[in-house]
């Protein structure tokens, strides 16, 4: 039950915060703040019951909630969350609140934008913990219409064609992973006789099918998966997307809205086949299947790491630039899963939501500058010397790009720390004298060897972009910019108050993230 | 007692007449509640009837009960258009008893068991149909569509019934399901490729498309809105007699035939409306994409067993009802646009979200349902149509179901985009009280449609293990 508040309460406000923006469109934005605030305050409070309980365990559902939906083909309304959704869905939480009220500057249409961000944020809510493949469907495409108005409304310059290809992008990607969708729930009809879209069920009932199906089944969902949370060269959506969409749709489409893709293809693939072994007791992905499909995330992985980061360093766009970096730090997820042992999936969802936190705020950021400049400019070639006109933006700007570029203390390194140890780890990437299929010329060692490399490139574009747009001479772009308003500076410094206390207490979430590992992890 | 419903109608229509002829001028709000009424009241009846014997011409099952009802309750989204489009001119009374009457021969197609009732039906429901279609007598268009109909409707009942008469030679007998005999193959394939081709006329399936965006684009808007959502539904139930009953054991023949069109359908169909800048020429072209993801159900129900063809069903009775909710709301509310602006040129709906909120959010939300975006309607239908062609092994056909969908979103897209924008001017639309009201509970059901899906599951199963 308790779930189904977190659902229930912003989809039932959407319509009223819609009526009341065409009454008095200043009490739209304070009824879904305050909607927003309670179903963050709550939460909290059950994270926090969780946390403090010390016999929670993190790798069974917690707050389940099941109801026979259409029962003749095995549909159930299932929600409930455990170690790999909790962080998730307090993230969630977290960057709607901070982006609710970084929208305080909107004044156009403001009852429709408060109404899509509440059908928005139930319907991010709905993905991380549906428990049901269909359900899970309906909130996963449900996302989209809400993003779609987003940015074709209160968008760029070129909001509507960014609109339209994200929509069509995402959708088209979504409908290949539902063929695969529907692999899993008929093989699991084959295998067992039993109908049922419940994700349990599923676990348990694939256990048998061949792991050749079961490849298929990994690329068709990798496709949709991988096409949301985006990895070259599915990526072209997402800049135009990101930099034409408002600041807080870009924080949520960056903090959240990509975290669906990874958290799908943990849960989906990696998670629900976690169980399944053959004759001889050899589990899925370390089977030869399983390798092979290592490999070549693994690859893909390593290429949307370093090349966006090359495409970030020639970006005059900040706003450009922080998109591409978020790309190449998704990659550093794909990596983590890749490396398929203990640091490299812990590595890989710590990744999640070290850059639910960072991304979101450097966006904000990004908007802050926009707002203040005169020609509304993000060029960092136009805009200089922030740190004249506005002390603490520029100060917080500094902090989320180190963050973000992997300085030790903050949470960005410990996720990569631990991916790469994880790769360095993984007995195929390094011991194996295979020659690399992709490349034969070059052992498989090319991977986590080139990803780690890439780290500088990253640190050369946030510095290059620190020095641009904080420290150089003050241009005129800056002249009547006054500092930021609190409700445009507070959401990033909370932000950035995360950031600290997941790099230097990473254990608060690394434990629970540990310890669901552990369960799908052979042993 | 087992034409109840029908002797309902008849009575309906009758009372229809009378009331026209004695008020004349205060006729139009009577006629109207008339019509509603004996809509309502035959559904009822419609249940009442249900299991009812009536020798072996004739079973009233699931598939009756279903078909039956989704032409009623649909036509009555056809009275409230009508009442609106037809407000200032010509008497509603005889445009109603024609939707009465197409509304039996819709009965009779989904009772029969046997060729002839089966196609007396389908007369019953053309015949009133080209004279709806030509009612506005005066105005060239609506006269050009009612012609061109009638020509290639005639051409195609032509077909069908030479089909019929091959059937009769392949099987000996007008019963349907019937073996095909000895030595008459080659009649069963002549029998089958004729009704095939007279069958995708009446449905619109490519290449015998070609009446569809003209008569969609010349009648006046209620007629298509009864031809999108009553009259369509009624030519599929003929044809799902025909293949799933008339045919049941012909099977290997009839799934690759209609796994073609169905390809054809929805890659044209999908391809031809982007370029569309008519807003019914918009849903012309999507009905037709639209009737070739139905017509994948035909493909999956024929090739599977009890399991495909129970999802197989699912998917086919999901995607009429929410055809029905979905098309029924998008017409009727590009009838209230064009009530105003006279043309439903693309560029009348810009800012419609500003001008007129309803109306905007309801065409906006049955375009989303037509993409197929959950949790609107048009997304269990077209899950379950794309699952049973996995199941049944044409996971090709589902990837074009894909491609078709992918390519839906670019126009009906198009023309939310539109909507959103800034209007040219704050011109408020003249509004209509009861067809806002139609399109806030059509728009309510379509969002709801989550609901309904386990009934509609349960008949679907029924309907399966009734079928021979």
């Amino acid at each position: 039950m308790e779930l189904l508040y977190l659902l229930l309460i912003p989809i039932s406000l959407a319509l009223p915060t819609y009526l009341v923006g065409r009454w008095k469109p200043e009490f739209a934005k304070y009824l879904a703040t305050l909607t927003i605030l309670v179903t963050t305050i709550y939460n909290f409070i059950l994270w926090f019951a969780d946390f403090t309980n010390p016999s929670t365990n993190y790798g069974s559902f917690m707050y389940n909630y099941t109801k026979s939906w259409v029962p003749s083909v095995g549909i159930y309304f299932s929600v409930g969350v455990d170690g790999l959704s909790m962080p998730l869905l307090v993230l969630t939480q977290l960057v709607f609140l901070v982006s609710v009220v970084s929208s305080y500057y909107i004044k156009d249409q403001q009852g429709t934008y408060y109404a899509l961000l509440l059908v928005l944020l139930t319907g991010v809510t709905g993905t991380f913990i549906a428990l049901d493949l269909f359900l899970f469907y309906i909130f996963w495409e449900l996302v989209l219409v809400p993003m779609f108005f987003m940015i074709h409304i209160w968008g760029g310059p070129n909001r509507k064609y960014a609109a339209i290809k994200f929509f069509i992008f995402t959708h088209l990607a979504s409908l290949v992973m539902l063929i695969g969708l529907f692999y899993i729930y008929l093989e699991a009809y084959r295998n067992s006789g039993q109908m049922s879209f419940l994700l349990v069920d599923l676990k348990v009932n694939l256990n048998g099918v061949s792991f050749k199906t079961l490849a298929l089944i990994f690329w068709l969902v990798f496709i949709g998966f991988v096409t949301k949370f985006p990895q070259v060269p599915v990526h072209t959506w997402l800049p135009d997307a990101h930099v034409q969409a408002p600041s807080p749709g870009s924080a949520i489409l960056a903090g959240l809205l990509l975290k669906m893709g990874g958290y799908g293809l943990i849960r989906i693939p990696f998670w629900l086949f976690a169980d399944v072994v053959d004759e001889s007791g050899q589990h899925f992905f370390d089977s030869k299947e399983g390798h092979t499909i290592r490999i070549i995330i693994g690859f893909i992985g390593m290429v949307s790491m370093v090349y966006p980061a090359f495409i970030a360093l020639q970006q005059d766009d900040l706003k450009r630039m922080i998109a591409y970096s978020s790309i190449s730090h998704m990659g550093v997820v794909l990596l983590g899963l890749a490396a398929y042992n203990e640091w490299g999936i812990n590595g890989a969802m710590y990744m999640m939501i070290a850059h639910g936190v960072i991304s979101p705020g450097l966006f904000l950021l990004s908007g802050i500058i926009e707002h203040n400049t005169k020609s509304h400019t993000r060029d960092m070639s136009k805009v200089g010397g922030l740190a004249h006109k506005m002390p603490f933006t520029a100060a917080l700007f500094v902090f989320m790009a180190f963050a973000s570029a992997g300085l030790p203390g903050l949470a960005g390194f410990v996720s990569e720390f631990n991916v790469f140890i994880g790769l360095f780890a993984n007995k195929e990437l390094m011991a194996s004298n295979d020659k690399f299929f992709i490349f034969p010329f070059l052992p498989y060692v090319i991977i986590p060897v080139l990803a780690v490399l890439s780290i500088i490139v990253t640190a050369g574009y946030y510095l290059w972009a620190i020095q641009k747009v904080i420290f150089l001479e003050q241009t005129d772009e800056l002249e009547n910019s006054t500092p930021a308003k609190w409700w445009e500076i507070q959401p990033v410094f909370i932000l950035a108050i995360f950031t600290v206390i997941l790099g230097l207490f990473p254990n608060t979430v690394w434990m629970v993230l540990d310890s669901w590992t552990q369960t799908i992890l052979p042993h | 007692m087992t034409w109840l419903p029908v002797s309902v109608l008849f009575l309906g229509i009758i009372l229809i007449l009378v009331v026209d002829l004695i008020f004349r001028e205060k006729a139009k709000v009577y006629t109207v509640i008339l019509s509603v009424l004996t809509l309502s009241f035959s559904s009822l009846m419609v249940i009442q009837t249900k299991g009812t014997n009536a020798g072996s011409m004739f079973f009233f099952g699931d598939f009756y009960v279903f078909f039956s009802i989704v032409g009623l309750l649909s036509s009555i989204i056809v009275v409230f258009s009508a009442w609106k489009d037809y407000s200032v001119e010509l008497d509603l009374g005889v445009f109603f008893s024609l939707l009465l009457l197409a509304n039996a021969g819709g009965i009779l197609i989904a009772a029969s068991r046997n060729f002839i009732p089966l196609y007396l039906g389908y007369e019953l429901v053309s015949i009133p149909t080209y004279a709806m279609i030509a009612f506005k007598k005066k105005n060239r268009s609506s006269a050009e569509s009612g012609l061109k109909i009638f020509l290639l409707g005639a051409l195609s009942s032509a077909i069908i019934i030479y089909g019929l008469a091959m059937y009769y030679g392949a099987t000996g007998t007008l019963q349907m399901g019937g073996d095909i005999i000895n030595h008459s193959k080659t009649l069963a394939i002549a029998a089958l490729v004729l009704i095939t081709v007279g069958s995708s006329f009446k449905i619109g399936l490519v290449p015998f498309h070609y009446w569809i965006a003209d008569v969609y684009s010349g009648a006046s808007v209620s007629v298509v809105n009864f031809l999108s959502a009553s009259s369509k539904k009624m030519a599929f139930a003929f044809v799902f007699q025909i293949f799933f009953v008339g045919m049941s054991s012909w099977h290997n023949s009839y799934t690759y035939l209609f796994a073609i069109l169905a390809t054809f359908s929805v890659i044209v169909g999908n391809i031809v409306a982007v370029v569309q800048d008519r807003l019914l020429r918009i849903i012309a072209y999507s009905t037709i994409a639209q009737a070739g993801y139905i017509v994948m159900g035909i493909v999956a129900y024929g090739e599977g067993n009890t399991f495909t063809k129970e999802l197989a069903m699912k998917g086919i009775l999901f995607h009429i009802t929410a055809h029905v909710l979905m098309k029924g709301a998008a017409i009727a509310a590009i009838l209230v646009v064009i009530s105003s602006t006279k043309s439903d040129h693309i560029n009348n709906f810009r800012g419609l979200f500003h001008t007129s909120p309803i109306t905007a959010s309801a065409l906006a939300i049955a375009f989303f349902s037509l993409m197929g975006i959950p949790p609107a309607a048009g997304f269990y239908g077209k899950f379950f149509l794309f699952l049973s062609l996995v199941e049944a092994g044409y996971e090709w056909l589902a990837l074009i179901g894909i491609i078709g969908s992918a390519i839906s979103i670019y126009y009906y897209g198009k023309v939310i985009r539109i909507m959103v924008d800034q209007p040219e001017s704050k011109e408020k639309l003249n509004s209509f009280t009861p067809i806002n009201v139609l399109l806030v509970v059509l728009t309510i059901l379509t969002l709801l449609f989550g609901i309904f899906t386990q009934d509609l599951a349960i008949i679907a199963e029924n309907i399966v293990a009734q079928n021979p």
